[in-house]
């Protein structure tokens, strides 16, 4: 293991701006789609409840997928760095994805789907208001994306454990338990990145064959309705995969803060006993943190609660402080310049922390009991994702361009995309948790008050923000061009 | 190498054997759960012996994308023969039960082989993975608690497609292939709609 040295993979590349431009593509939409879902909440648009909950349905499983691609992306490219790859599979799970996305728009759009991304039973098949087809397209749509999920994980994994001598070599566990025996043999252990990459396809796989069961077991009963499904069994094994997944959309896209922050510091970001422990824990806990979705569920088994709540802090909070503290030491006098991809690494920090309080805070059973499925939860993944998730791929794909092209993008289009980006952001998402505070509901189409208000606060909010990123993108184009314009001279 | 060569046909020989049992037994009446579990037994048996069979040459980059394609699908496969509500059928037919528990070993061996030939240790995953789907099926997929409230709305007062009443009608019934054949076929040539509307 001794000599690890990331080599620059061109076709490895390839496929991670392929996994970025769709993920961003399908975040812009689904982002439409959220706008004029709040505008209707606030009562400037007319949006009749059916279609509401068809396309809150899409806005679900569209931004967890379209964050998730982006982030698979980053991942993919980072481990082929390091280990012998073969982009043929990222592109099969590429197509699962692409297949599994088709048909869920197909199920929303002229099906008219509105049972969420939750799909809990047996609300796809009871009281519909739309065809029986439409919810096996959802169905299969969502298993295409689980099996595009589980063939990208195993790749990585398989990759992983070859490149590093196993899973005690993959997770640094001679490391952290025989470190000076370790070091003194020469050996280093595998780079931050990859820790990132190891825990998304272990736990990721595990969420994923969680998530194939239901759908298997739901696409059944939708072929012969006859076959009875456990609720609470499914409940279990959906917000398993649910909950698994969109957490480890952080952790793919941390993976690019590990790379692109010491690319904008001239600093490296080493591993750490703290780090490789850190990420124990996140593989440990992240697949039994999702108990605290069922907390109002009393059918459970008790003692499983207690572990949902724990395991919430456990999961999320040593990996947060080591990475974050990591960070700032980094960027702390280190004459780092700020461009927009380090303004969007270090922005993504913050709101990686403040999205983790307030699902901490959340799954702590005593706030839960105010807090249980009002908007405050929406504000905190909606944090988590656009503050956090987002930031982080849109860091790592600024770092890399700023880097193709040597040059940064000037002030005035700093600020102008950091007050869309942040302050429309923080416009859009100040709302939810106001209101989330105040009672209010959330997964309604119509809200009590002072639900509209916030909701059309949070819309103009969300219409600055898109406006900072398109322009964001219009200048990652001009940044790509200009690296084109150069080798052309 | 050859020791284990011998221990992975042994594993694969017992697992052969048992899954043969119904032969000997004739009809049974099982329930839903334990039907599952037996089925998760043989599925580690076809597992065990495929990862003692597969030796991992391949390199994870060289190794050709179909074996992972495999090491994925098969576990669908495996799952969707485990269709619970053709169990009735299957344990009314021994002949017929026989082939479902041969398909289950084939897949569960491929899940296992495919994977480990893609790459070392990805065998491991993609088995433990099917394992844990057979298994925590016992606990709801075809087995529920009594249905109230909206549950029992969902849970048709008479079988939803034709079909239905025929396979339900115990160990008298006699089809060529398992009903869900019929039914499938049924499915995508009839729509559900009406019945649907009219329950709802």
């Amino acid at each position: 293991m001794s000599g690890i040295v990331a080599i620059d993979n061109p076709v490895g590349k390839r496929v991670m701006w392929t996994y970025i431009a769709t993920g961003l593509a399908i975040f812009l939409l689904m982002v439409l789609v959220g706008i004029a879902m709040r505008a209707s909440q606030a009562g400037w648009l007319t949006i009749d409840p059916g279609t509401f909950y068809s396309l809150l349905s899409l806005h679900g499983v569209g931004m967890i997928t379209a964050m998730a691609i982006a982030g698979l992306g980053i991942l993919w490219y980072l481990v082929s760095r390091y280990a012998k790859m073969n982009a043929g599979v990222a592109y099969l799970a590429y197509g699962f994805f692409l297949a599994g996305v088709v048909c869920v728009i197909v199920s929303v759009v002229p099906g008219h789907y509105g049972a969420l991304w939750t799909m809990l039973y047996p609300l796809p098949f009871t009281g519909t208001y739309w065809p029986s087809w439409t919810t096996g397209s959802w169905l299969i749509g969502n298993s295409l994306v689980m099996i595009g999920f589980m063939i990208w994980c195993a790749q990585i994994l398989g990759a992983l454990l070859e490149r590093f001598g196993g899973i005690r070599g993959v997770l640094a566990i001679d490391y952290v338990f025989r470190n000076r025996a370790f070091i003194a043999s020469g050996q280093e252990p595998p780079p931050p990145e990859m820790f990132a990459a190891a825990i998304t396809a272990i736990d990721g796989f595990i969420g994923g064959t969680a998530g194939l069961l239901i759908v298997i077991a739901m696409i059944v009963h939708w072929i012969d309705p006859t076959v009875a499904i456990n609720p609470l069994w499914a409940k279990n094994l959906i917000y398993q995969f649910g909950h698994t997944f969109a957490n480890l959309t952080m952790y793919m896209a941390v993976a690019g803060v590990y790379v692109g922050l010491p690319m904008c510091t001239k600093r490296e970001y080493h591993t750490s006993v703290p780090l490789a422990v850190a990420w124990w824990g996140t593989l440990t806990f992240v697949i039994i943190a999702y108990f605290h979705h069922l907390y109002m569920d009393f059918a459970q088994v008790q003692i499983v609660q207690y572990i949902g709540e724990i395991s919430s802090y456990l999961a999320a909070i040593p990996v947060v402080v080591v990475t974050v503290y990591g960070g700032v030491m980094l960027v702390h006098r280190s004459g780092m310049k700020w461009s927009l991809g380090s303004m969007f690494l270090f922005a993504g920090m913050i709101g990686w922390v403040v999205g983790g309080s307030a699902a901490v805070l959340d799954a702590t059973i005593p706030i839960n009991v105010d807090l249980h499925n009002t908007l405050w939860v929406p504000g905190h993944f909606h944090t988590y994702l656009l503050e956090g998730v987002l930031l982080f791929v849109m860091g790592w794909a600024f770092v890399s361009l700023e880097q193709r092209a040597g040059t940064a993008s000037n002030l005035v289009m700093r600020w102008l995309v950091g007050l869309g980006m942040f302050g429309g952001g923080a416009l859009f998402l100040m709302p939810f948790y106001m209101a989330g505070a105040a009672g209010v509901p959330r997964r309604y189409a119509s809200e009590p008050a002072p639900g509209p208000y916030f909701a059309g606060i949070a819309t103009i909010g969300a219409l600055i923000l898109l406006v900072g990123f398109l322009l964001a993108v219009f200048e990652a184009l001009r940044l790509a061009r200009l690296k084109r314009a150069g080798a052309v001279a | 190498m050859k020791h284990v060569r011998l221990a992975a046909g042994g594993f694969l020989g017992l697992t052969i054997v048992a899954a043969l049992v119904p032969l000997f037994l004739g009809p049974v009446d099982l329930p839903t759960a334990q039907h599952h579990l037996l089925h998760a037994a043989l599925i580690a048996g076809a597992l065990i012996s495929a990862l003692l069979f597969a030796a991992p040459s391949h390199k994870t980059g060289a190794a050709h994308y179909g074996w992972l394609l495999v090491a994925i699908l098969s576990p669908v496969a495996v799952m969707m023969l485990m269709w619970p509500s053709e169990y009735a059928w299957f344990e009314q037919h021994p002949g017929g039960h026989v082939l479902e528990h041969l398909s289950i070993i084939g897949f569960a061996f491929a899940t296992g082989y495919a994977g480990q030939r893609y790459a070392a240790g990805i065998g491991w995953v993609t088995g433990l993975s099917l394992l844990f789907m057979a298994i925590a099926s016992a606990w709801g997929f075809g087995v529920a608690p009594a249905a109230t409230g909206a549950l029992a709305a969902n849970v048709p007062s008479r079988p939803a497609v034709a079909s239905d009443a025929e396979s339900n009608s115990g160990p008298q019934t006699s089809y060529a292939v398992p009903p869900y054949f019929q039914r499938i076929a049924r499915y995508v040539t009839a729509s559900k709609e009406p019945e649907e509307k009219a329950r709802h």
